[in-house]
């Protein structure tokens, strides 16, 4: 069975609240939200789909972005960092994420058990 | 500026020609970042740096994401409709323009038949003959010919700064 679409299907919608959590532990650039996509790659997130999220994300106002130049090059890096918009969201995410997740834990529950009886 | 290979450097002139519906200074932005992510991918090795141009992908294709976040995302009005929106308004203040210097021409040459008039019926603008306004009061006078310059000259430079608008 394929289960490719099903699950870019919920790599897409999982991928913005994703970013916001990596930014929540502080400003970052393009490529160490990168990386810390690669340490989870269960996730699914392309480097190719990363900034356009980020363009999208900025836009919304969720996350808002400065450009510096870092010690260890010569060249500048856009630094991103959660908005107060952003961090509201984020926290309206994680609600809807438990509830979500527990709905779908209960109806996996309830398959098991509906197994084991039957 | 650090250099890039011809490869990279041809990809991002390719994005840059792809992002040309977005606003120059998100474009450039786009441009900017994308050049920098390439170069932070060469210092680690150039494997690295082929491997982001693989997940990139094609220019176009790379393009499209973005322009897709532009054109649908978070654009309260579509485009088709914000570009027809402008262009009706763009023709409605070519005609006023039109209309504004017309006047203004023909205040300078029949100054008794041109103008702005107030009479106990009411008001009018525009071309008359000059029996029908004879015991009206003409607002402007002689100032009829530099507020219509002004008009037209202001509607032209709205006009042409909505044409550079939307070709930036």
């Amino acid at each position: 069975m394929d289960l490719n679409a099903w699950l870019a299907q919920i790599r897409k919608g999982a991928a913005e609240m994703a970013v916001l959590l990596i930014l929540e532990r502080g400003e970052q650039y393009g490529l160490e939200i990168i990386s810390s996509f690669d340490a989870s790659p269960n996730l699914g997130v392309a480097e190719g789909t990363v900034y356009p999220l980020l363009s999208r994300l900025s836009k919304a106002g969720r996350i808002s972005s400065r450009w510096v130049t870092d010690g260890d090059t010569a060249h500048a890096r856009k630094y991103y960092q959660l908005t107060e918009e952003g961090r509201a969201t984020l926290a309206e995410m994680r609600k809807e994420w438990a509830r979500f997740r527990d709905a779908l834990d209960d109806l996996c529950d309830a398959s098991r058990k509906g197994r084991r009886s039957a | 500026m650090t250099p890039l290979p011809e490869h990279a450097e041809h990809f991002l002139k390719g994005l840059n020609a792809q992002l040309v519906r977005l606003p120059v200074r998100e474009r450039v932005e786009i441009v900017r970042e994308t050049r920098a992510h390439l170069i932070d991918r060469q210092l680690q090795s150039r494997d690295a740096l082929n491997d982001a141009l693989d997940s990139f992908g094609p220019p176009e294709a790379y393009a499209a994401y973005f322009i897709f976040e532009e054109t649908h995302a978070f654009n309260p009005v579509k485009p088709k409709v914000a570009s027809s929106i402008r262009i009706v308004l763009s023709m409605a203040t070519g005609l006023f323009a039109a209309v504004a210097a017309g006047l203004t021409i023909s205040e300078v040459f029949l100054p008794a038949n041109t103008g702005f008039f107030l009479s106990e019926s009411g008001m009018r603008l525009g071309v008359f003959e000059a029996s029908l306004v004879a015991d009206d009061v003409d607002v402007l006078g002689p100032w009829f010919v530099i507020v219509g310059v002004f008009v037209s000259v202001a509607c032209a430079a709205a006009m042409r700064l909505s044409k550079t608008e939307r070709s930036a």
